[in-house]
């Protein structure tokens, strides 16, 4: 009985032990799986939180791009007015639930523009700030950077009869209206003070003048292109040729032009001006056109070509017969005036032309279209 | 003594089955760190090369080899404040993510004629706020000559896939890594042409995981003028 009774304790001691094993042992199992599930809904939620700060930064930068594409695409008129240095909230965009953007204008010189846009997602916290240096062509500062009646790479050769005529900065190009020029009388004081304009000038390398004029101060921000064609500032003269409408062995704009945005008020309809050209070589006999002749290659006018405003072209140009051009003229390699063809500085042509809407639109900056990165705000 | 036997035989299977689930949970746990840090460095990697690249130009201010990124890398942009500046010297509004540093730093000028140029800093000091303006730097420029309307401050430095990590090394200074270390042999730069950069990130690991984890990014930087 009592080693029956001995052997029965002992088995239940046993039976307990184990018991108690597996239970520690599924304690530790359940504990060990506990740990994985939490570690891997730990990553879960990490990767979830990355994300979703990833998605918010990035709603915050595609608004910010929107806010400057918009401020570039639909420029506000008041910042032409703004001074150097002066600073001025541009408009603000709202898109709904990706967020909005406020954008701010600096003026950096007569033609530069720094402007800054920053984007938020709402609701959230996420911010992001771009920026970009703008270009905006300015008339006034497009003939100061011109400077003579004839700009070119190579010389000018005046011949047989031609004339090169810049002793009149008031000369109003004759079937202008004499009103369209009152207003910029001032502006061309101020540019030509002594009444008159040089007559030639050599295309500027660029290449060894200082940033700095002789009053210490900056000068202005003239996007000239070194050894390159004469364009308008940061529009090249190849863009301009491309967008040029093609002109005719005679200068006869077309009955359209009237309709263009390119018109200036005032002028008469057939003599509004528009942007002309093309590439290779040009050759024009007749006819009368105005606004931005823009040329990728050589210019001949002959007959009676009659031409007011802006003559730009990247190789040679060549007047004869009794051409006339009131303006000014920018060429790559020569200009040659002969026989009775006549170039008499315009400021007035030259100014009006620029004044049309399609040059007016910004333009950022080619290189570095985007300036950063900046500090979080 | 069955009893007994049995228990044990129990016991053993109960060890072993616990020994294979720790082992298989130690993997998984394993598992789910190089996962974690594998996400981590594509994250890390695709933000901090984006940002680098695609304020910058291809050919001028960045370069792709073989293994390696060498690149101006901006830090910052400086606007003079109106009539505050002279010759070889900028007293500009700063906007960046840290101060100018002359030891390491050199800068872009938009100079009148349109051209960016690099010039060496000789010095930096904080100055008063221009009008209206935020912090103020006194920039002084190697080139007495210096100016212009806009600075971009930038340093010198190299991303590289190295040592399975992404690191970057500023001037000829140390490789410093900015990923865990997590990427295998084949991970690496390549130039893709058009101003392009394929990053492949393959993780260290047995074969499944490195195709399952594996990621390429294609970066672009500004087009070229």
């Amino acid at each position: 009985m009592r080693v029956r009774g001995s052997g029965t304790d002992g088995g239940v001691r046993a039976a307990s032990g184990t018991r108690g094993a597996a239970l520690a042992l599924l304690l530790l199992l359940i504990a060990a799986l506990s740990g994985l599930g939490t570690g891997v809904l730990t990553l879960a939620r990490r990767q979830a939180l990355a994300a979703r700060t990833t998605e918010s930064v990035l709603q915050a930068r595609l608004a910010a791009e929107s806010g400057l594409l918009g401020l570039v695409g639909g420029w506000p008129a008041g910042a032409d007015s703004l001074p150097v240095g002066g600073q001025v909230a541009g408009p603000s965009h709202a898109l709904g639930q990706l967020g909005a953007s406020t954008t701010t204008i600096r003026r950096l010189s007569s033609e530069l523009f720094l402007v800054h846009s920053e984007g938020r997602r709402t609701p959230g916290p996420a911010t992001s700030r771009v920026a970009a240096a703008v270009w905006v062509l300015a008339p006034t500062s497009r003939l100061a950077a011109h400077g003579a009646v004839v700009v070119s790479g190579a010389g000018l050769t005046v011949e047989k009869g031609g004339r090169v005529d810049g002793t009149d900065t008031h000369t109003v190009p004759s079937g202008w209206d004499p009103g369209q020029c009152a207003p910029l009388w001032q502006v061309v004081d101020s540019l030509f003070p002594t009444g008159e304009m040089a007559a030639f000038a050599t295309l500027p390398s660029g290449k060894s003048s200082s940033p700095w004029r002789a009053d210490g101060t900056l000068r202005p921000f003239e996007a000239l292109t070194p050894g390159q064609a004469p364009g308008l500032g940061m529009i090249p003269l190849d863009t301009l040729a491309n967008v040029a409408a093609p002109i005719g062995p005679s200068m006869e704009p077309s009955e359209s032009s009237c309709d263009t945005p390119l018109d200036v008020s005032g002028l008469a309809c057939g003599r509004a001006p528009g942007i002309w050209g093309g590439s290779g070589q040009l050759e024009v006999s007749g006819g009368a056109a105005s606004g931005v002749l823009a040329v990728d290659g050589d210019l001949l006018l002959r007959g009676d070509a009659r031409f007011d405003g802006w003559i730009l072209a990247s190789g040679d140009v060549e007047l004869q017969d009794d051409v006339r051009v009131e303006g000014v003229i920018g060429a790559g390699r020569s200009v040659r005036v002969e026989d009775r063809a006549v170039v008499v500085a315009s400021p007035c042509a030259a100014l009006a032309v620029l004044r049309s809407v399609w040059l007016r639109n910004p333009r950022k900056m080619p290189d570095f279209s985007h300036l950063g990165p900046l500090s979080e705000s | 003594m069955a009893e007994a036997l049995i228990t044990l035989i129990l016991l053993t299977i109960m060890l072993q089955a616990a020994w294979s689930v720790t082992a298989r949970h130690t993997r998984g746990a394993m598992q789910l760190v190089r996962r974690s840090e594998m996400l981590e460095a594509v994250r890390i990697s695709g933000w901090v090369l984006r940002e680098e690249l695609k304020v910058s130009r291809p050919g001028t201010d960045w370069l792709a080899h073989d293994d390696s990124i060498t690149l101006r890398a901006f830090r910052g942009l400086a606007v003079p404040c109106p009539g505050a500046s002279a010759p070889g010297l900028l007293v500009a509004d700063w906007d960046g993510i840290r101060e100018p540093d002359p030891a390491k730093d050199s800068l872009l000028l938009l100079e009148p004629a349109g051209r960016w140029r690099a010039h060496g800093l000789s010095r930096v000091a904080r100055v008063p706020p221009c009008p209206g303006g935020g912090p103020t730097l006194r920039l002084e420029l190697d080139d007495p000559e210096a100016g212009g309307y806009l600075a971009r401050v930038f340093e010198r430095g190299t991303y590289h896939v190295a040592d399975a990590a992404l690191r970057y090394r500023r001037g000829l200074g140390g490789r410093q890594p900015l990923t865990p270390r997590t990427l295998g042999d084949e991970s690496g730069l390549e130039a893709a042409g058009a101003g392009a950069v394929v990053v492949h990130l393959r993780p260290n690991g047995q074969a499944g995981e490195t195709e399952a984890w594996a990621a390429s990014l294609r970066l672009w930087g500004q087009e070229p003028r």
